[in-house]
């Protein structure tokens, strides 16, 4: 039986030479997080909808989240956090003296229902993790 | 007399991965796959809706698998698989797809899908594009059906006869 021929654009390859290691790893994270929420809803058997009602939003907001599309404010994701009872960023308290706020948006898996894809997909999530070091405190202390 | 368009189906190197392999239809008389085809027509005033297509491609070729939540699902005849990749917010550029499950996603063309149309009937070039992968699918499904085509036992390929016909 014949396989597919393997394909290879010079055009795309000329835009993908485009783009920055930042734009990726953006919009990585944007889809792992969108994963992410999406298997805690399955997990603990929830439909959008409902979810949809618990945070006071239309069920085709929730699709727009799951799209892998969606810009999250800080808020919202606290919501998501509070209704699904996971962990999403984790902040560390300012120090006194010398203060260092470190934002961790995690896609870390808290729990594993079901199986639903390749086992291997849930090992790659619960090892991503996202670290971003916010130093203003920490510089206006310095001085 | 209706004039006969020769389709291959060929496997996306750079987007394919572990979780899945990404395909397009390669028409023979330009030698570009459909994908290529959208790529151009789009490049000079959507590129950077492009080049989120493309790392969202990347991304579940490579990270996640083709999850039914990133595609917009029954953009063709019922059962057919025609679904198309989200849109990003306030963008219209919309791109067709067929959907394999997790593991295989074939892209083909799309175009500006603008505020003002509310049904792709009322665009005739994304209705053109939507029929070319209504009519695509409906051939794999009749190849598959015939044993012609067969998904590779990992269910991120198909194999056989790639060849397709569309008037």
């Amino acid at each position: 039986m014949k396989t597919a021929e393997e394909y290879k654009s010079p055009l795309i390859e000329k835009i993908l030479g485009q783009i920055t290691a930042e734009e990726r790893e953006r919009i990585r994270k944007r889809m792992l997080l969108a994963a992410r929420i999406d298997e805690e809803l399955k997990s603990k058997n929830m439909k959008k909808v409902d979810f949809a009602r618990a945070l006071n939003k239309r069920p085709s907001e929730i699709t727009k989240w799951l799209s892998g599309t969606h810009n999250f404010t800080a808020d919202t994701l606290f919501d998501i956090e509070r209704i699904l009872e996971i962990k999403l960023i984790n902040i560390t308290e300012p120090q006194v003296g010398h203060a260092n706020v470190q934002i961790i948006i995690s896609t870390e898996k808290t729990s594993i229902g079901n199986l639903p894809y390749d086992a291997s997909f849930y090992n790659q999530l619960s090892n991503i993790q996202s670290f971003e070091t916010m130093n203003s405190f920490s510089n206006q202390y310095k001085n | 007399m209706k004039n006969n368009t020769q389709y291959q189906l060929v496997k996306l190197d750079q987007f394919s991965g572990k979780m899945a392999g990404i395909y397009s239809f390669l028409k023979k008389s330009e030698q570009k796959t459909l994908f290529d085809i959208f790529v151009e027509e789009n490049k000079n005033l959507f590129l950077s809706e492009l080049k989120d297509i493309f790392v969202r491609l990347q991304i579940i070729g490579n990270d996640t698998g083709a999850r039914e939540q990133y595609f917009k699902l029954f953009e063709g005849k019922p059962g057919d698989g025609v679904c198309a990749l989200y849109d990003l917010p306030g963008k219209k550029l919309r791109l067709y797809c067929i959907r394999y499950g997790a593991t295989l996603v074939i892209v083909g063309g799309g175009g500006y899908k603008s505020k003002e149309i509310r049904t792709l009937q009322e665009n005739e070039k994304l209705k053109r594009e939507n029929t070319i992968m209504v009519k695509l699918s409906n051939d794999i499904s009749q190849k598959i059906k015939e044993r012609e085509i067969i998904f590779s036992d990992d269910g991120y390929g198909l194999t056989g006869n790639l060849t397709f016909n569309i008037t």
